[in-house]
Parts: structure tokens; sequence; C-alpha cells
């Protein structure tokens, strides 16, 4: 029982390698969109802030199911979006790699802003105009400033980002599917499993994976809040 | 003189309103005015950190700002080296990326990167980070971190605040040192008098927004509205010296002016280093700390007593101020009281008494 608790068949391994590539995937194509609109939040005032980050922090509270629906209806083939991709290129989204991808990274996009807005709101606007009196352009001091000192908000964010994609289900098997080897993450594993009967072990052995990563994530993100904090002081 | 700063600017910053024109040349220029009279407002519009509402501004004959003609020269073109009184080293860089930063790589290197680092003796900090050094030592850190970006005016907001009592007098000499090696004009911030004074003679006073006067603090004392201004930050007489005699017998060393019309006596404990003939040395002293009488006095323990005439007396607030002339054009502090039993008008001739131990002395 206890070894076979530990070895795993190569549809689990598949399961585990396309969870963690969607994670991290997600991780890398979110963090610059996720600091340029942080950065906006953080330091910018426009007409409607409210609307948008109101817009921008709805996948936090839509089910995830309707994310899922949402995004089929856009990105669909028969979507508005979808249609003209398929028409002019033949490139389907929907029920593909790509699109367990774009699921993730819609639903942790308002999480991870949030985590590096906040970072960002702490960095001293002084330090900034020190090094604009020094010679630095906007562009510069960004750069050499503000992302440095807002940098641990950023990791913790690109944490968060990677916890939340292995997570992920509602958004992913309504507008991804539940296909073996290239959407089948998981979550998603682990619901098919249950669904068999007679499989209990097989279900346990990808239970504990998802807890292992899940909290491996929550401790370095943990880690990484606690030095903002005492850079802060 | 050359113009290195003209400003003509005005800004309401909510109930405060600052409207300032001067016109600033090379050297140390002192601003001086009570906390919350528009000081670092001033400086800020200089920097490009605030945008005035209204005038102009020119550094070295360029116009950084122009607001009929919608001219706005960003910060980072301006080549103005602001040491701001809160320090602002960056925290996650090291001291030397800090030195480095506004360092340009292509510009005609004016200032030597090796020269800021000698003179103000940080050479044994720069792998350090900020936060593992003194304020004395983050001080003179961003006093060369902004020497170093090519700056054409330095300009300090309450350079002596930041640091602790016993190290501000260490401050000066590397501030002199800098405005003598560098040639780099300087607009230096405080609200206590003393210290500008000990460093500049050259001032500037703001109040309530407002540029009172600009001049030699020598002749701003001759006009009773300065004086007022000054009064509460604790006025201080000024004597640009030079050692001419050590008296190692009497424990004492004679200070005189370039004419050897003016001379005082201090004790030689109170030179912190070896005496030299032609040295020069800063003299600071209260007016409320001089005495006068009408003739010398011999039985007394004051050593020092400068004969002069009054030029100039007024009363304020109850309390008479003399302005005697005596070589040096020296204010006297005494009541009202005294003024009228000793009969005291313009022209009459004085002596003025006082402690060598009340004499503030800056080598």
């Amino acid at each position: 029982m206890f070894t076979e608790l530990f070895t795993y068949s190569a549809a689990e391994w598949d399961a585990i390698r396309l969870s963690l590539k969607v994670a991290l995937l997600c991780t890398v194509l979110i963090l610059p969109f996720a600091i340029g609109i942080g950065w906006v939040l953080a330091r910018k005032n426009f007409i409607g802030k409210p609307v948008f980050e109101g817009f921008l922090h709805l996948p936090l509270v839509l089910p995830p199911v309707t994310v899922g629906y949402i995004l089929l209806v856009i990105l669909g083939r028969n979507g508005w979006i979808g249609h003209f991709l398929y028409e002019q290129w033949g490139i389907q989204i929907a029920f593909s790699f790509p699109a367990a991808v774009i699921a993730a990274i819609v639903v942790s996009f308002p999480l991870v802003t949030r985590s590096i807005r906040l970072s960002i709101e702490l960095v001293d606007k002084n330090y900034e105009d020190a090094a604009r009196t020094l010679g630095a352009s906007n562009v510069r001091v960004f750069f050499s400033v503000t992302l440095p000192l807002a940098l641990p908000g950023v990791l913790s964010g690109a944490i968060l980002a990677f916890a939340r994609s292995l997570g992920e289900f509602g958004a992913t098997i309504s507008f991804a599917g539940n296909i073996a080897g290239e959407t089948q993450t998981l979550p998603l594993a682990i619901f098919s499993s249950m669904q068999v009967p007679g499989q209990e072990t097989a279900t346990m052995r990808l239970v504990v994976v998802s807890v292992i990563l899940s909290l491996l994530a929550m401790i370095g993100a943990e880690y990484l809040n606690r030095r903002i904090l005492k850079r802060k002081a | 003189m050359k113009k290195v700063l003209e400003l003509d600017i005005k800004k309401q910053l909510g109930s405060f309103s600052l409207n300032v024109q001067a016109s600033i040349g090379n050297g140390i220029t002192g601003i001086y005015g009570p906390s919350g009279h528009g000081k670092t407002s001033m400086l800020n519009a200089v920097a490009g950190l605030i945008r005035p509402d209204s005038g102009r501004i020119f550094l070295n004959d360029v116009c950084v700002y122009n607001a009929d003609e919608h001219i706005h020269v960003p910060v980072h073109k301006r080549k103005i080296g602001y040491v701001f009184q809160d320090i602002r080293l960056f925290p996650h860089l090291s001291v030397e990326q800090n030195l480095r930063y506004g360092l340009k790589k292509f510009d005609a290197v004016k200032i030597g990167f090796n020269q800021v680092v000698e003179v103000l003796q940080i050479n044994h900090l720069l792998a350090k980070k900020p936060s593992e050094c003194s304020g004395g030592e983050k001080q003179r850190i961003s006093i060369g971190r902004a020497l170093l970006s090519g700056a054409q005016i330095l300009m300090m907001d309450e350079p002596f605040s930041a640091v602790d009592i016993h190290l501000r007098n260490s401050i000066i000499p590397f501030l002199n040192a800098i405005n003598r090696r560098f040639q780099i004009p300087m607009l230096i911030v405080s609200h206590d008098l003393p210290d500008l004074l000990s460093l500049t003679d050259h001032l500037l006073l703001l109040k309530n927004g407002n540029i009172t006067a600009l001049g030699r603090f020598q002749d701003l004392i001759q006009d009773e509205n300065n004086i007022g201004i000054m009064k509460d930050a604790g006025l201080y007489n000024v004597f640009n010296l030079r050692v001419s005699d050590s008296l190692p017998a009497k424990n004492m060393v004679l200070l005189s002016n370039k004419s050897n019309s003016f001379q005082v006596q201090v004790l030689l404990q109170s030179l912190l280093q070896k005496v030299e003939i032609g040295k020069p040395i800063k003299v600071l002293i209260r007016p409320e700390d001089i005495s006068i009488s009408r003739q010398t006095v011999d039985q007394i323990s004051l050593r020092n007593q400068i004969q002069g005439k009054i030029i100039k007396i007024f009363t304020r607030k109850g309390l008479s101020f003399c302005l005697v002339d005596a070589g040096e054009k020296v204010l006297v502090e005494i009541t009202e009281a005294s003024k009228q039993k000793m009969n005291l008008d313009r022209g009459t001739t004085v002596y003025c008494l006082f402690k060598s131990a009340a004499l503030k002395i800056f080598e």
C-alpha cells in the first residue's frame, strides 16, 4: 500500500508535468502585464479607475466555470474573436493546451496584480524623485528604483500566480476541456480519477502531489511577504 | 559676479503662497527662514519637482521654466544636485552603486569619482549598504552622489538636521572643502542661523513665502526688519579673521581682520588645531553677549574691549540694537533702559566688551 502511494503511472506523470508547464507558462506570461497594470493602479489616477479595477478583479469573485464559459464565448470556434482567428489562420484555441494556459492567466491575473500593486504603493516616491534629480529618466527610475524595491511583492505575486494556476479547475474544464495529455491538469486528473470506482489509491497519489506543490508555493510567498515587511521596517 | 540661478516664480500651495524673485551667484548661499516659510518648496521648484504657477527660472542662463512659453524642463534634465533633508540613499544599492547612480559614462568628467570619495572620506564605506552607515556617513554619501551626477549647482535641504548635534561641526569642513575643491555653487537651506553663518556670509532670508533680503550678512544686519526675522533664530555677529599672533604666555591667541583694525583675543584651548599665523578663522558671537561701556574698564576680567562708534541705533520690542563700527560692524543688544541711562546715540564712541568664552569659533 505504501509503495503504491508513490508509484506513479505514465498518465499521472503526464498530468503532473502538464500542470507544472501550465503554471510556469502562466507565471512567465502574466508578469509583464501584471507589473504594468500594477504600476498604473499604484501610481496613476484616471477617470473610470474604479470601474477598471472592478472589471479587473471580476475573475476573483466570479465562479471559475463562469469565467471559462465567457472565455468560450469570446475565444471558442464560434466566439467573437475565436471565430475570426479560425477563419483567418485556422487557429483554434478552445479545448487545447493554450486554452488551459489562458484560463490560468485570467483567473490568476487579479491576484498577481493586487500583490504587485500593493508592493509598488509601498515604494517611497521620494526615492523616485531622488533618482530623477540624479538624471534618471522615468523608464530608468522604474527599472532601477521602483521595480527592485517592489521586487519581493512581484515575486510573491508570481508565486501566487503559480499556485493559483496549479489549482485552477472550473475555467479550465469548461474552456480547455479534460483532454488527457493536453489539458488534463492535476485537479482535472483528480476529478477524473474520483469518477472511477476502485481508484482511491490513484486519487490519493495525485492529491499528495497537489498538496505538496501548493504548500511549497505558499511557504515561498509567506517568506517573501516577511521580507517586504522587514524592508519596510 | 556670474549669475548661477535666477528665479521669479509664484506658486500657490494650499493656503500658502510662494512668491520669490532672486538672483544668486557663485559661492555658497545660505537660505534662512523659519520652518514652513517656503525654503524646501523653493528648492523643489528649482529642481523641477514642483511646477510653479507662473514665472521663470534660469540656471546658468538657460531657461528651465517659463510659464508664458510653456517651458518646463523635466527634473532629470536639469542637472541639479539635490541633497534631501531625509537623505534618500537607495536602500537596495551599495554605497558605491549609490554614488555612481548619476555618473554619466559619456559626459566629460568634471568631478572625478576618486576625488569625491577622498574629499568626503567615504572610501572605507564603498562596499557597504546604506543601512550599515551612520547618519553622518549617509549624509556625506548623499552629498557625493549629488556631486557626481554632473550637477551645475548643489542644493542642500537642512544638511545639519539629519545629523547628531555633535556631528554638525564635522560636516561643515566637508562642505567648505567641496566648495573650494570643486568650485560648485551651493544653496544651503537651514532654519539654524549659526550653522549657516559658520558656512557662508551670503544669505537669503525667506519669510511667509517671500524673499525679504538677499546679500552679505554684515549688510543685512543693518536693517531692522532683517534683525526681526533673524532674532528668533539666534542672531550672531560673524567675523572672518586670521590668526595674527599667538600669546602663549597668556594662553591666548590674537585674531585680526584683514586691515588689523579689529582684533579679538580667544583662549588657546578653544582652537582645535595647531595655531598658525595667517590661518583663517571664523568667529561668531551673540549680540546679547556683548556689553557696552563708554570708557575702557580696567578692574574687570574681560579681555576684549574694542573701541568703536555707534553708526546706527534702533529699538525693537523693548530691546535696543546698536550697530557699532569697530573696524568690523558689531551688532550689540542692550536693554532700552541701559540705552537711556548711558545716553547712547549715533556717533557716540563706545567700547564693546565680551568674554573670550562667549565666542564660537570655526576653523
